[in-house]
């Protein structure tokens, strides 16, 4: 098991001074919802190994009920009769819950159905994503997902019954990939309450940074470059806040001739956020981080600036040159930025 | 009595005449004080302003030779910060042009940019008189690194 805490892998900043020891960071790394995870506790109290475990268990519960890739998995079972109402595990439950109010507040920009656009588009199953984009020889089915979910179709409308736990989807199945490795970075991180001064959950691009970090000056967190290298683009200083990315730099491949990406404009059935790379938002809650990535995402160059002024969001975005742009929230949060210059 | 009379007079035409000359005496005494006698137009309250030590500037020839230099440094300055804007503006299109040269270039503490100086500072520095027609070196400095960070948000699935 990859996930058993370790300790002293990530000390914290050496103290200075004899009257105070240092106690290693406990930290966890493991790999769920095809990604890796990296969960850390800086200062741990007692019990701060136990509560690591518990938030693994988050995600690998999270990842059982809602994965897309497992036929057997309760989404599945649920997507392949959507129109009837069956009885589901809490975590599926509740994800399809937030998911329902996630499309309410993004007036539908939001929107779990597209998964009958992303398997037409061949991406049917967990893909190899990496830097190169991947090919799909002879994918690229019929258009006609992508013309229903062009056609000006009504709004997602879920039902759920609480007493049974019971949902019924609607007539199409639906995809909880993003907004579910939100909500488990969101359960992960309760699960850490108390268990140290500082924790930072950390889940293939989305995370939640509890407390002032290892330096007590907030958790640093880079920007990627959505177009390649390691080096960040700008980096944000988080205390008690969560981020997200939405980003074309992984998933996206060629079908049909044609490259794709994995983030689908509901109105248009299409690969969406013309002249955008990459969408970062930070957010209270990473659920909420995640939902308003890919719906700023999908505003384009031309509109996300004024959507997240609209709502408020603390958002950064970078084009396809790598020029970077950023909301008034965010200003206060990036300490750096790369400028080309100076 | 004769004598008597002659007297008196004198002590009457002395004390007629000493008042005039005390007041005699004190309006020139006065008038001598506040007379600057290097100006004798009438223009004492100006020259009383103005302290007697200074000349004017055209007539001290340190003067001028301070003032020229001045003159002469700030075109100087104003043509090399012409020319360093130019260069700055040089590197961030080719910082800009790709982002490979990018990590290369600023892995270093600085790089510099040597100027054959033919652009118009040239022709400051030969208005100055100073002469110097040799390339003028100025050091870019590189942007600060990225301070080190805990963590990464990009791209989902991102295997790092």
């Amino acid at each position: 098991m990859t996930g058993i805490p370790t300790t002293g892998a990530a000390s914290s900043t050496p103290v200075v001074g004899i009257l105070r020891t240092v106690t290693p960071d406990v930290v966890a790394s493991f790999r769920a919802m095809a990604s890796e995870i990296n969960v850390r506790v800086v200062r741990p109290r007692p019990g701060a190994a136990e509560a690591v475990c518990l938030a693994e268990d988050v995600f690998h519960r999270v990842e059982r009920a809602c994965t897309r890739f497992d036929p057997g998995s309760p989404l599945m079972r649920a997507n392949a009769a959507p129109g009837q109402w069956h009885q589901v595990p809490s975590e599926l439950y509740e994800t399809l819950i937030e998911a329902a109010a996630a499309h309410a507040i993004t007036a539908g920009v939001f929107d779990p159905r597209v998964l009958r656009v992303l398997e037409s588009f061949g991406y049917d199953r967990s893909l190899p994503f990496g830097d190169e984009p991947v090919e799909l020889s002879g994918a690229l089915a019929p258009g006609r997902h992508r013309r229903s979910a062009a056609g000006g179709r009504a709004g997602w409308d879920p039902h759920f019954d609480e007493p049974s736990r019971s949902v019924w989807l609607g007539p199409e199945p639906v995809d909880l990939g993003g907004i579910g490795k939100g909500i488990a970075v969101r359960w992960a991180t309760e699960a850490l309450t108390g268990a140290g001064e500082s924790t930072l959950v950390e889940a293939g691009g989305d995370c939640a940074a509890v407390g002032s970090g290892p330096d007590g000056d907030g958790w640093k967190v880079g920007v990627q470059d959505p177009r390649e290298g390691d080096d960040p683009l700008a980096v944000l200083s988080l205390t008690d806040r969560a981020c997200a990315t939405s980003s074309i730099r992984l998933r996206r491949w060629r079908a049909g001739g044609r490259q794709v990406h994995h983030l689908i404009d509901p109105r248009t059935g299409e690969p969406g956020g013309e002249g955008l790379a990459a969408v970062t938002v930070v957010h209270d809650d990473p659920a909420l981080a995640e939902v308003w990535s890919k719906s700023l995402f999908l505003a384009g160059l031309d509109g996300i600036a004024d959507r997240a002024a609209e709502r408020g969001l603390a958002a950064l975005w970078v084009a396809p040159d790598g020029s970077l742009d950023l909301s008034d929230s965010m200003r206060s949060m990036v300490i750096w930025r790369y400028d080309g210059v100076s | 009595m004769t004598e008597l009379r002659g007297r008196t007079a004198r002590w009457s035409a002395a004390a007629l005449a000493a008042p005039v000359v005390a007041s005699l005496f004190a309006g020139t005494t006065a008038w001598a004080v506040h007379h600057d006698p290097l100006h004798p137009d009438g223009a004492a309250s100006a020259t009383a302003a103005t302290p007697a030590k200074l000349v004017a500037p055209s007539a001290d020839p340190t003067l001028v030779a301070l003032r020229a230099a001045l003159l002469a440094n700030a075109k100087k300055v104003d043509a090399l910060s012409k020319q360093v804007a130019g260069v700055r503006a040089q590197a961030a299109a080719m910082a800009k042009g790709t982002s490979s040269a990018r990590r290369s270039t600023y892995s270093g503490s600085g790089s510099s940019y040597r100027s054959s100086g033919s652009s118009n500072s040239s022709s400051s520095s030969r208005s100055s008189g100073g002469g110097n027609q040799s390339p003028i070196v100025v050091t870019i400095p590189a942007p600060a690194a990225p301070p080190p960070t805990h963590t990464t948000t990009g791209a989902s699935g991102a295997v790092r």
